[in-house]
């Protein structure tokens, strides 16, 4: 008896310890993992991007080459078209600055890849007149990319509308089209109340799927912004406007259907030509409709500065935010000093917080082009490298000049370890990097204020 | 057997002896009748005269005469002090509308249009200064020291009237340092560029100055815009507030006039039909001066409304027209800094020549057939003008047929301008040796000068016209409103004096 209740005893004490244990163990996994929607706060002192300043980042990480077997008189062209003309230059020229950078690194100094010399082509889709990127010219780029016998690979576009002409050219020779900025959800999927109908099916007359963007789609932008509002910003209610853009009318589409699911009401929408001498009509309307923050859906050069300063006039203080189309100075200068405070989208994350090999592109980005150049380039600058590298690796794997086999090559491209960070193509030709970073203006400068991972669950 | 007739008591009245007024009553009959005779103590009062009317009348409606007498002077006396101060009230808040937009409103709008175009003139000057001669560079240096005179006491002059403008934010203090810190920055750019530019380091002196003003000439603009925008709008909310007050404030006055006209019309009527007088002098003296001030008052009224219209309107294209001088001459600014960057070996030069299109863009989109850009000489015909931009803005809000006139010959000048734009960049790109100099020599040629110089003038004629249209209108409303404060202080007591007097007077008539 007695021996029967020392063991139970013991049995008793060893069964307590180990649920214990187990229970510790369970909530320091679980302190660790976080949730699927995580909005993780920065504890770090903020960086001055724009500043220059250089946040600390890790050690530099020499770049490893690809197969850089001598060129068997084979030459693979690999296109990329950009607006390289007007206000959009300042973003566009550092992806190419990237891209040949990525050429540099991945395909050394005689630029060959599993014997192929790698010929890299930088087109220009916008035009003195148009002042952006232009349509026919879009058009005439693609066709001439289609028309070299030699080329496999087109690189761009940064303009969602512009990739819309391209798409179909390109998928109609099986040419890969690899995109470091377009946002647009259509181009690859069908998103309710957000893409038109048709969309993606429109673009690809025939198979296989030919696109493949590297940045977070709108889809995800939005409901991420609607995170953003609904836990920092507190909002219920908001007021929303766009461009009358693509990217701006469907990112604003975005964030109006997503942020009832989050309890912010919608009490107002409007759309602006960026022509306007004035918008003092429609900050007295916004005035009117008392929301508790505004959410802008377009691109900088569409005048939200202006729009903002109207608005600060007309004597609303509540937040103001936009998409990654805010980070371009162009709205910093237009909106001077009413623009402070203002929020701003990006996909991705911040330098510091990117893997040993983005910020060690970082690095050498600015080494080559002048301390400060990287945080003043845009947003697309890093995936300008990203997209030249997954090309260069697809182009590895073929070890053909064959459009079909380089465009399979890329779309089996999982688990890639670039700049960029580990991450796949899913079965759309979008990224499954799907974090986004908030930045607010302060002073001439973006500050980094947190990540957002959208959980588009309603 | 008949039942006994009850015998009437001792001191009880028979049928037959019920009093007969002639008669002295009865002893013991009750309380004693006075005695009507015709003389001594209880005599009776003679018959009344035919003229003593108030006498002649029954004692209950000579009081009710009386008391509607007195009930028709206090009225009077009620309406009237309610009428003067209705109508000073209602007077007196319409003045100071257009009072507080001629000392607030109107100096801040002015002091931001003047110093943005003096901003961009100096900028202008700066971009031409990096490309001359020592000979001109001493002219310039001139036009840039008074251009930032004219700049700094701009701001003073705006800063002083936004004082007020305390709920704004960003505050007028925060605009303020942020505007004076990019400022400074700029001043500083532009002298390091001018000294480089002096020294014959040409290349430095062109990259300095694209970088200055890259970096902080937006910034100061459109600060300037932020701090005129709060004026403005404050301009646009007065009219909205004395547009929707309007209508009360008519229909108080318009009550007020009614009840004091409607009221001395009613004592005419009431003492007309009492004493019998078709004309009674005073009382209707009063209310003909009542109508005639109430016509008076109520036109001034809804004249003030459209004064303020016009006013307000007037003023808001002052600042498209100001912004329109600022576009024009930072497309020109365009073109030598396209030139000096082309010339220095800038990267990226095209940007300036991208920026030039962008600002005419904004200026005024010339139709492909240039002829359907000319502004129509008629209203409706404005109200559908096509053409976007601030010019074309303008034109459809053009306020009297004879700016048109200055309107298409600013046209004109500036399809003429941008024809030798065309002929400037082939200059420039062309494989002369030369062709930078060829190409600033066009720029400072007579044609292209004059074409600037004809627009600039132009803008200003339309500038001076709005202000023109602004003063009449304003002075307009403000004479008419301050004669109608001059009256209403002088009316309602008249009509005051003029009714009682009336109501009293009537005793005496008889």
């Amino acid at each position: 008896m007695l021996l029967r209740n020392r063991f139970a005893g013991k049995r008793l004490i060893a069964q307590t310890a180990a649920l214990i244990l187990s229970l510790s163990f369970s909530l320091l996994i679980l302190s660790a993992c976080g949730t699927e929607a995580t909005n993780s706060s920065a504890s770090y002192t903020p960086v001055n991007y724009l500043a220059g300043d250089t946040p600390n980042l890790l050690p530099t990480v020499v770049p490893t080459p690809l197969d850089n077997t001598p060129a068997n008189g084979q030459t693979i062209d690999v296109y990329s078209s950009l607006p390289l003309t007007g206000s959009s230059q300042n973003e566009s020229q550092p992806v190419v600055n990237a891209i040949n950078m990525a050429l540099d690194d991945l395909a050394g100094p005689n630029h060959t890849v599993a014997g192929f010399k790698i010929v890299y082509q930088s087109l220009d889709d916008a035009t003195a007149a148009a002042g952006q990127w232009d349509a026919n010219q879009e058009k005439i780029n693609a066709n001439k990319a289609t028309s070299d016998p030699n080329a496999m690979v087109y690189i761009g576009t940064i303009n969602s509308g512009a990739a819309k002409i391209s798409i179909p050219i390109l998928n109609q020779a099986h040419m890969v089209m690899i995109s470091p900025a377009n946002t647009y959800p259509g181009l690859t999927k069908s998103v309710e109340g957000v893409t038109a109908a048709g969309e993606p099916q429109s673009y690809y007359p025939t198979s296989p799927h030919n696109y493949f963007r590297l940045i977070a789609t709108d889809d995800l932008q939005g409901p991420a912004d609607v995170q953003f509002a609904a836990n920092n910003l507190k909002a219920h209610s908001a007021y929303v406007i766009d461009d009358g853009q693509d990217y701006g009318k469907g990112l604003a589409d975005a964030f109006a259907q997503q942020a009832p699911k989050n309890n912010i009401k919608i009490v107002g929408r409007s759309s602006i030509t960026g022509q306007e001498a004035t918008y003092q009509d429609l900050a007295n309307k916004i005035k009117t409709a008392e929301p508790e923050m505004i959410f802008f859906g377009g691109i900088a050069q569409q005048q939200p500065g202006k729009l903002l300063a109207d608005i600060r006039a007309a004597g609303v203080s509540v937040p103001f935010m936009g998409g990654d189309g805010l980070t371009d100075q162009t709205f910093q200068r237009e909106s001077a000093v009413a623009g402070e405070g203002a929020y701003a989208s990006i996909s991705g994350v911040a330098v510091d917080k990117l893997p040993a090999k983005g910020q060690s592109f970082v690095q050498r980005y600015d080494a080559k082009y002048g301390a400060g150049s990287y945080s003043k380039s845009g947003p697309y600058t890093i995936y300008g490298y990203e997209a030249m590298a997954v090309a260069l690796s697809a182009i590895e794997q073929a070890k053909q000049p064959n459009r079909l086999a380089i465009l399979n090559a890329v779309a089996a491209t999982k688990n890639f370890n670039g700049v960029l960070g580990n991450w796949s193509f899913d079965s759309n030709g979008d990224t499954t990097l799907t974090t986004f970073t908030i930045y607010q203006v302060v002073g001439d400068n973006y500050q980094f204020v947190t990540e957002v991972k959208p959980n588009t669950g309603s | 057997m008949m039942p006994n007739k009850t015998a009437l008591p001792a001191n009880s009245v028979a049928k037959s002896q019920v009093l007969d007024p002639t008669k002295s009553p009865p002893p013991n009959s009750g309380p004693s009748r006075p005695n009507l005779t015709t003389s001594g103590p209880n005599a009776t009062p003679p018959a009344p005269a035919a003229n003593n009317l108030l006498a002649a009348l029954p004692r209950t409606k000579r009081g009710s005469w009386r008391w509607q007498t007195a009930v028709f002077c206090w009225l009077v006396l009620v309406v009237s002090l309610a009428g003067l101060l209705a109508s000073l009230y209602v007077v007196s808040d319409r003045v100071q509308t257009f009072q507080e937009i001629e000392q607030v409103a109107v100096p801040s709008i002015n002091a931001a249009n003047q110093a943005e175009q003096s901003l961009s003139a100096e900028v202008s000057a700066n971009a031409s200064y990096i490309l001359s001669d020592a000979n001109t560079r001493q002219t310039l240096l001139t036009q840039i020291e008074r251009d930032r005179a004219d700049f700094e006491s701009a701001l003073e002059t705006g800063y002083s009237s936004l004082a007020s403008a305390n709920t704004a934010n960003p505050s007028v203090a925060a605009a303020s340092d942020y505007l004076n810190q990019h400022n400074q920055a700029l001043q500083d750019a532009f002298a390091l560029a001018r000294g480089q530019a002096d020294n014959n380091d040409q290349k430095s002196a062109t990259t300095t100055y694209l970088k200055g003003r890259d970096t902080y000439y937006n910034p100061i603009i459109y600060t300037i815009y932020y701090l005129r925008s709060i004026y403005i709008n404050q301009l646009n909310q007065a009219k909205d507030a004395a547009s929707s007050a309007n209508i009360l404030q008519l229909v108080l006055v318009i009550l007020i006039v009614i009840a004091t006209v409607g009221l001395l019309l009613l004592v005419s009527l009431w003492l007309t039909l009492k004493i019998k007088r078709v004309f009674v002098p005073l009382v209707n003296i009063g209310f003909l001066i009542a109508a005639g001030y109430a016509i008076f008052l109520v036109v001034s009224l809804v004249n003030s409304s459209g004064n303020l219209n016009r006013v307000v309107s007037a003023y808001s294209q002052t600042s498209l027209l100001s912004d329109s001088q600022r576009i024009l001459t930072d497309a020109a600014s365009d073109q030598t800094q396209w030139l000096i960057a082309k010339s220095g070996g800038v990267n990226g030069f095209d940007i300036y020549a991208q920026d030039f299109k962008t600002q005419t863009g904004h200026l005024l989109v010339v139709p492909s057939n240039p002829s359907d850009g000319q502004c129509p000489s008629s209203n409706a015909g404005r109200a559908s003008y096509q053409p976007t931009g601030e010019m074309g803005d303008v034109c459809r809000s053009l306020l009297s047929d004879n700016q048109v006139d200055a309107w298409n010959n600013f046209y004109n000048a500036y399809t003429a301008w941008l024809q030798a734009d065309t002929q400037f960049r082939s200059t420039a790109n062309g494989n002369a040796t030369n062709a930078t100099t060829n190409a600033l020599a066009f720029l400072n040629s007579s044609n292209v000068t004059q074409s600037f110089s004809n627009m600039s003038s132009n803008l200003n004629q339309l500038k001076t016209a709005n202000t023109q249209i602004y003063a009449n209108n304003s002075n307009d409303a403000l004479n008419q409103l301050n004669l109608a404060t001059i009256l209403t202080w002088a009316v309602y007591p008249i009509v005051l004096i003029l009714g009682i007097a009336g109501l009293l007077r009537w005793r005496r008539e008889f």
